[in-house]
């Protein structure tokens, strides 16, 4: 499933590792991850299986003078999309830390912004859709193979990524119960994802100022979209991949019991799928922003909003997505029994397509290092939209994870 | 008019009779300062400000028991660092595994109308999240103490009385009886045996309107590196049978480390070294 790792990194690694001591043996090393496995089941009939595996994570993490290296490798049993099984390299990188510089190199999942499931700066790592959104937001992410060099300031902190491999989002596959449907009987070109790790690689910058009573960062990606847009070639459809700016800010602070919080994206450039008489893309800017109020009332009582509009600027007709979407969310969470059981409910819903997504889970810690979770994801609203086309998938859920 | 010099050099053997006298006045003044009976803010102040380093790290082992004597286990790592009044604090938790990786930063100020800065690095997300500092009265990890109890809490947001001379397990003890000035507090009062030859808190009570809710004692405090200190302390809720042990080891203080550390760019490292 996930690529093996380009020459360059290979090279790199070996050159740092050239500086650790040996033996590697007297290396201060960790082993620890998890075990999981979580099934969730249609409530409507025929009641299918509409996710089922079991997962082990396997993390070593080692330290020596001023390196860490973590690895974290999936042993995947995905029990209905068969596809999805196997062994894959989640993360692996090595770090050095020098005083206020930090060094990342490998691979990696990079995460901005401080928004809750919905991404409007956090653009870096992409999003692996194959079960949808049903899955916890943070396991969706997918790492990228990137360097990542952080430099920590009293007048801010700077980070600059260089991102020479491409790494494309995970749509649900044709067998899955969340496919969102294909190109008809059109045939599709074979994908001709970015190559080039010096002409075709990806770079970012971030600037992140901590102050009291306030954060604010500001960012530039130069990216790809992470999933191809498609127009006619001949009999059968091209994939296209196209390159676009985006220009990021973001602002917290706190009020008293309340986070304030907000984040604002520009994309230049981004590509659009449209579809007239056929298939054709589009050359698009696009504005994201996102604002949203955290309160901390105490007693273990989380209670979180947000409110997000993307716009589409200039978007003209034909396009398969509608050229401003407004969605609201919602998270409330209660921590019982000293943290043993905590009741959460998130929610999405979109304002204009009037359909949405609450998700309900209650999370049981029966002993230190093993979780019970129980969860109901509700999809309501028109068919039309992103969580009513799946009103029919309606779930009950249920995962056990161990930790070690 | 001539005559006004002579006057000054007259008033030379009188200054040097105020100062001879001020001189001999001075202890007496000092000593009555010394006899002056002390107040319970001035003993918690003095807790407030025992001396402690500059900076200190060191692991902490809490171990929770519930009614049934069942114990779950959290284990972090602690470092903190004084700028004046104010603290820089950091936190990297070890165990239980499910939340191994999450870290916590606070910069804590003595101002009580001054909240808070705190970040809070959650591994499975990736991402420093800001929270608020206003939620001082929450408990820490599911434990038995707030973070209020854990030092967080200004010595005058609450009025000190002292109430008399008490021996706890052989040591004496100021006792002294505190009230919330505001209403801000779990407590309606506390009750606090203070060691004299420490000026640490070896036992406190903790009332609200109903009765004693919790008792803190400290299990084992001695000198370390010069500076006294609390390496075991327990805090009983009584109302609902659950105890909180906190163990301190691999205790240093003064350790030199620099400010940049303090920072969210080293909690969202996801590992502390």
């Amino acid at each position: 499933m996930n690529k093996a790792l380009p020459p360059v990194f290979i090279i790199l690694a070996m050159l740092i590792f050239q500086g650790l001591p040996r033996p590697l043996m007297a290396m201060d090393t960790e082993f620890s991850g998890f075990l999981e496995t979580r099934h969730n089941a249609q409530v409507k009939s025929p009641n299918d299986i509409l996710a089922s595996e079991t997962l082990a994570r396997l993390e070593l993490t080692a330290c020596r003078g001023n390196f860490t290296a973590f690895g974290a490798v999936n042993l995947s049993a995905n029990h209905l999309l068969e596809d999805e099984s196997g062994v894959s390299l989640h993360e692996g990188y090595l770090d050095y830390v020098l005083d206020n510089i930090t060094i990342r190199a490998g691979r990696q999942i990079i995460i901005w912004g401080q928004a809750d499931g919905i991404r409007i700066v956090d653009n870096v790592s992409p999003l692996d859709y194959s079960e949808t959104i049903t899955r916890d937001f943070d396991e969706m992410r997918m790492a990228v193979d990137a360097l990542n060099l952080k430099y920590a300031s009293g007048w801010g902190d700077v980070q600059l990524l260089w991102i020479p491999v491409y790494k494309s989002g995970e749509q649900p596959a044709k067998d899955s119960p969340w496919y969102l449907g294909g190109f008809g009987s059109n045939k599709l070109l074979p994908k001709n994802e970015p190559d080039d790790p010096f002409k075709e690689s990806e770079l970012a910058l971030r600037y992140t100022l901590y102050l009291s009573g306030m954060d604010l960062a500001f960012s530039y990606l130069y990216t790809w979209n992470d999933f191809p847009c498609y127009q006619r070639s001949g009999t059968a459809l091209e994939p296209v991949y196209d390159r676009m700016h985006i220009l990021g800010a973001e602002f917290s602070k706190p009020l008293g019991e309340f986070v304030a919080r907000t984040e604002a994206a520009y994309l230049a450039g981004s590509l659009v799928q449209g579809y007239g008489n056929d298939y054709f893309t589009a050359e698009k800017d696009r504005v994201k922003w996102l604002t949203g109020l955290d309160w901390y009332p105490g007693n273990d009582w989380t209670l979180s909003w947000q409110y997000t509009q993307s716009h589409i600027l200039d978007s003209g007709s034909g396009l398969t997505e509608s050229g401003c979407t407004k969605t609201v969310t919602f998270s409330v969470s209660k921590d019982l029994f000293r943290e043993k059981l905590t009741l959460s409910a998130f929610g999405y819903m979109d304002i204009d397509v009037k359909d949405g997504l609450v998700r309900l889970t209650a999370e049981y810690e029966f002993i230190d290092n093993l979780e019970v979770f129980l969860g109901t994801d509700i999809f309501a609203g028109d068919r039309t939209g992103a969580y009513g086309r799946y009103k029919d998938n309606t779930q009950v859920w249920t995962k056990i994870k161990y930790h070690f | 008019m001539l005559n006004q010099p002579g006057k000054k050099y007259d008033f030379i053997p009188l200054i040097y009779f105020f100062s001879i006298f001020i001189l001999f006045l001075s202890p007496l003044a000092k000593g009555k300062a010394v006899a002056a009976p002390l107040t319970g803010r001035d003993i918690m102040v003095m807790v407030d400000e025992a001396p402690d380093g500059d900076d200190r790290k060191s692991t902490i082992e809490m171990v929770l028991i519930n009614r049934r004597n069942k114990k779950r286990v959290r284990m972090m790592s602690s470092f903190g660092k004084d700028y004046g009044k104010d603290t820089k604090k950091l936190m990297g938790f070890k165990k239980p595994m499910d939340i191994k990786g999450t870290s916590f930063l606070s910069w804590e100020y003595d101002d009580p109308s001054r909240d808070d800065d705190k970040w809070l690095y959650m591994p499975a997300l990736r991402k420093v999240r800001r929270i608020s500092g206003a939620s001082t009265n929450d408990y820490f990890m599911g434990s038995d103490f707030t973070y209020d109890d854990m030092g967080d809490r200004n010595v005058d947001e609450d009025d000190h009385t002292l109430i008399g001379d008490e021996a706890v397990n052989g040591h004496d003890c100021w006792k002294i009886k505190s009230v919330p000035r505001e209403d801000d507090s779990l407590y309606d009062e506390k009750i606090i045996w203070v060691r004299k030859d420490a000026h640490k808190t070896i036992k406190a009570e903790y009332y609200d309107a109903q009765g004693l809710i919790k008792t803190y004692t400290v299990e084992d405090l001695r000198e370390h590196q010069g500076f006294w200190t609390v390496f075991k302390m327990k805090m009983e809720n009584h109302r609902e049978k659950h105890t909180t042990v906190m163990t301190l080891s691999n205790l240093e203080y003064n350790t030199g480390v620099n400010d940049g550390f303090f920072s969210v760019n080293t909690i969202s490292r996801g590992h502390l070294r």
